[in-house]
């Protein structure tokens, strides 16, 4: 049934520090790998696509957001589940948040139990392969 | 705004600078002994010693020095002379005759070519004119002086004229730039250390930084000033600086310490005779005690105010003083005392304002009757060449002919000139009307500011989710951290140290919003609510042009006044038409039409209506598209309309939203009219 033996790591793209740490700790407290960016193109060349894993995703950044980075990602044959997280929810981002690959759409500030079910969803592609790293 | 103006503002009249009581002594000791021109001297000496503290004596002085020195024709003493007599005057509030001092010191300076006394006077006049606010004709004597003293390498003298180009920018809202001019003279009184202008010009950029909400930086830098007056024992300065203090202290609410630092300001002006000074303490006195509900001695510190400023004849106090009287009495419950000061605070200032249209009107008479001279003069010089040439064609013959001829000519010449003048006057009536949209322009940008504002607040609510997003998982991570078996006490208290820091960072955002609805006081005046609408049709229609519509304004006759604050309605309706605009442009309706309406209601209170032909709205948003962060739009934050709505509501008026029916909506407000009536919240 596995078709993947390595461990996935739980990338999260925040460009708000605190924000980025704090996850970052909540994320291993359970016992999970995280690693943080704090922009699209920082993680973009940390070479994701030699691991599996899922994307927590700010959708405000500096730049280019968290839409335009998960696009980029598709294009390049990149698939990977996607949890949405903002602090400045509205109807139209919502919308725009309907694609393939997000497995959910978080306002800030979540519940540690909300993020735990996200990410068991989001890992749970992952891991049966619905979704996974192709490279190029 | 206005009253705080008038309360706070600080001029810098060259050389007002007051010497110590000894060398004062001094001065008159010598004095006894003195003959011709020096005696002329020391007389203006004394005459600027006494200036900001005793502008009587001054006078006395400066009369002296000038009857002396007319009667030795020393001209350079009658030009300081007059120049003092004009500042006396002014310390008076006799800006008329200031005005008429200053205008004979310049002209004997002229003759003698002397460009410091020109300066001077110059700058003086400019000073009187800024007083009036007339800001044109203030910038351009100061650029006049600043240009006089850049030449003369006079250093003193071009940081007065920058801090005073940046006063006329303080009074004419735009911080920024004012602040730029304060510093550039700060540095400069700082070069050649001269402390009493660098505490006075710290003062002035505190003021700018009141303006801009900047309240801590503003304090350190009243603080500063004080620190420095009270060395050189600068009473004027530290009044000044005292009644700053107490004015931001005011403002954050701390009472106790506001009303402190107005006392010690009224002390220290009662010390050294400033009554006009003392009027604007009492004045500021009895606000604060007004906004702390402690009627009693709020009546106290404004009718004594009042007394003062009739004593002196000072109507911009007494004008501001009424309002505030009216207010507080309004809210004691007193209607019959609060009407009558709120008809003696029209007065007055239909009063003023009749002043200062006379004083226009007198102006433009005197430049018309030097034309009209000017004009005569040539006529009679043209029928002299006339009758000149007729003599000559008599003794040619063809007398008639030529005669017709030249006369026609004459005649066609005359025609042409007219033409030409009217030319000339039409471009200077074109001239006038872009200054006046200038203007406008200038006063839309920052009613475009406020409504930027309602974005702004917002922007920082949705900022806190940030720290709460940080404390929340920094907290559920740290109780799973201390449930394991081998707690590790270092990311424990890592953990914790960032609780706290976000927790920091969340109190600082609600600081802010709050400064940010703190400064959104609304004033209440009389207004004709059309006058009003049609000073932002400009940047409306601009906006709607922008958007590809058209904006129609269709404005009832004969409204009747209303209450309230113009630049927070310019601001509502501004943001409704701009919801207009955006909505059309953004569901690609073809035809895209905003209009403006007013009408009278029964009840004395006027509705202003903007109807647009956009695609309307669901049953469901008109009941929600007033509610704090509710939004149909992709950029927007959802607070433009919560504000609209409570800015309405604090004039105590409806705010609601129709469906047209055959397309687009209509949102409608009132707004109450006549007498102004308490605050309903």
């Amino acid at each position: 049934m596995m078709t993947n033996v390595l461990e996935p790591v739980i990338w999260i793209v925040d460009d708000d520090p605190a924000v980025r740490r704090a996850l970052g700790r909540l994320v291993e407290s359970v016992g999970l790998r995280a690693e943080a960016f704090a922009t699209p193109e920082e993680f973009l060349s940390s070479g994701p696509a030699r691991e599996v894993g899922c994307l927590l995703l700010d959708i405000q950044l500096p730049g280019m957001d968290g839409f335009e980075l998960h696009d980029r990602m598709v294009k390049a044959g990149m698939r990977v589940p996607v949890i949405f997280i903002t602090a400045h929810p509205d109807i139209h981002s919502r919308a725009k948040a309907r694609r393939e690959d997000v497995v959910a759409f978080l306002k800030k500030p979540f519940d540690d139990q909300t993020l735990f079910d996200a990410l068991e969803l989001a890992l749970d592609r992952v891991i049966s392969g619905e979704a996974g790293l192709n490279p190029r | 705004m206005r009253r705080l103006l008038a309360a706070l503002l600080i001029l810098v009249a060259v050389g007002g600078a007051s010497l110590a009581q000894t060398e004062v002594e001094e001065l008159e000791r010598q004095l006894e002994s003195a003959r011709g021109a020096e005696r002329v001297r020391l007389l203006n000496r004394l005459a600027r010693a006494n200036q900001v503290n005793s502008p009587s004596k001054s006078i006395e002085h400066a009369a002296a020095a000038l009857q002396l020195a007319e009667s030795l024709s020393d001209r350079e003493g009658q030009a300081r002379a007059l120049n003092n007599l004009g500042i006396g005057q002014y310390y008076l509030a006799e800006y008329g005759l200031a005005l008429e001092y200053y205008q004979r010191s310049l002209a004997v300076a002229d003759a003698i070519g002397d460009r410091d006394r020109i300066a001077d006077a110059l700058n003086n006049i400019g000073i009187i004119h800024f007083v009036w606010g007339e800001y044109e004709e203030t910038l351009r004597h100061y650029s006049r002086v600043l240009e006089l003293r850049r030449e003369l390498g006079d250093t003193k003298g071009v940081a007065a004229a920058q801090n005073n180009f940046g006063n006329v920018y303080y009074a004419t809202g735009k911080y920024e730039e004012s602040l730029e001019y304060y510093s550039e003279a700060l540095r400069l009184y700082q070069e050649i250390d001269e402390p009493r202008l660098v505490a006075s010009t710290l003062n002035n950029i505190g003021l700018d930084y009141h303006k801009l909400g900047r309240l801590d930086e503003a304090l350190e830098r009243f603080e500063s000033a004080l620190e420095i007056e009270e060395q050189i024992d600068d009473k004027p300065g530290m009044a000044q600086s005292l009644n700053n203090l107490g004015l931001i202290y005011g403002d954050l609410g701390r009472v106790d310490e506001s009303l402190d630092y107005l006392r010690r300001s009224l002390a220290v002006r009662e010390e050294i005779g400033d009554r006009q000074g003392a009027a604007v303490c009492h004045q500021n006195m009895g606000q604060i005690y007004a906004k702390s509900e402690d009627s009693r001695q709020a009546l106290d510190h404004l009718n004594e105010a009042l007394e003062v400023a009739r004593k002196i004849h000072v109507k911009e106090i007494q004008r501001d003083v009424y309002l505030i009287l009216s207010e507080t009495y309004e809210r004691m419950g007193d209607a019959e005392r609060a009407l009558d000061n709120y008809r003696r605070y029209k007065d007055v200032a239909d009063e003023l304002l009749d002043e200062q249209t006379a004083r226009q009107l007198a102006e433009l008479q005197a430049r018309f009757e030097l034309e009209r001279k000017d004009r005569e003069i040539e006529v009679l010089r043209k029928n002299q060449e006339i009758q000149r040439i007729v003599r000559n064609v008599f003794l040619g013959g063809s007398v008639l002919l030529i005669l017709l001829v030249l006369l026609f000519y004459n005649r066609y010449r005359l025609k042409a000139r007219a033409n030409r003048e009217m030319k000339k006057a039409n471009e200077a009536l074109q001239l006038a009307q872009a200054e006046r949209e200038k203007a406008t322009r200038a006063e839309l940008t920052h009613v475009s500011r406020l409504v930027a504002m309602g974005e702004l607040a917002t922007a920082l609510a949705h900022e806190l989710n940030q720290p709460l997003t940080a404390i929340l998982s920094n907290a559920q991570a740290t109780r799973r951290l201390v449930a394991a078996p081998d707690v590790d006490k270092t990311d424990v208290d890592d953990a914790l140290g960032d609780i706290v820091l976000g927790a920091g960072r969340a109190r600082d955002i609600i600081q802010r919003l709050r400064e940010l609805v703190r400064r959104r006081e609304i004033t209440r005046e009389p207004l004709e609510i059309n006058d009003v609408l049609r000073d932002v049709e400009l940047i409306a229609r601009a906006d709607a042009e922008h958007h590809d519509a058209k904006l129609v304004m269709d404005l009832a006759p004969d409204l009747p006044v209303v209450t309230g604050d113009r630049i927070h309605l310019q601001q509502v309706v501004l943001n409704l038409a701009h919801n207009s605009s955006e909505a059309m442009a953004g569901a690609g309706t073809t035809e895209r039409e905003i209009t403006v309406r007013t009408r009278a209601q029964s009840d004395r209170s006027v509705v202003v209506e903007v109807l647009d032909t956009g695609p309307g709205t669901a049953q469901d948003v008109l009941t929600h598209m007033f509610d704090p962060f509710f939004t149909t739009k992709s950029e927007g934050m959802g607070m433009g309309l919560t504000i609209c709505s409570s800015i309405i509501d604090a004039h105590g008026g409806r705010l609601w939203a129709t469906r047209n029916p055959d397309r687009g909506l209509t949102v409608h407000f009132t707004v109450p009219g006549g007498f102004p009536h308490g605050d309903p919240k």
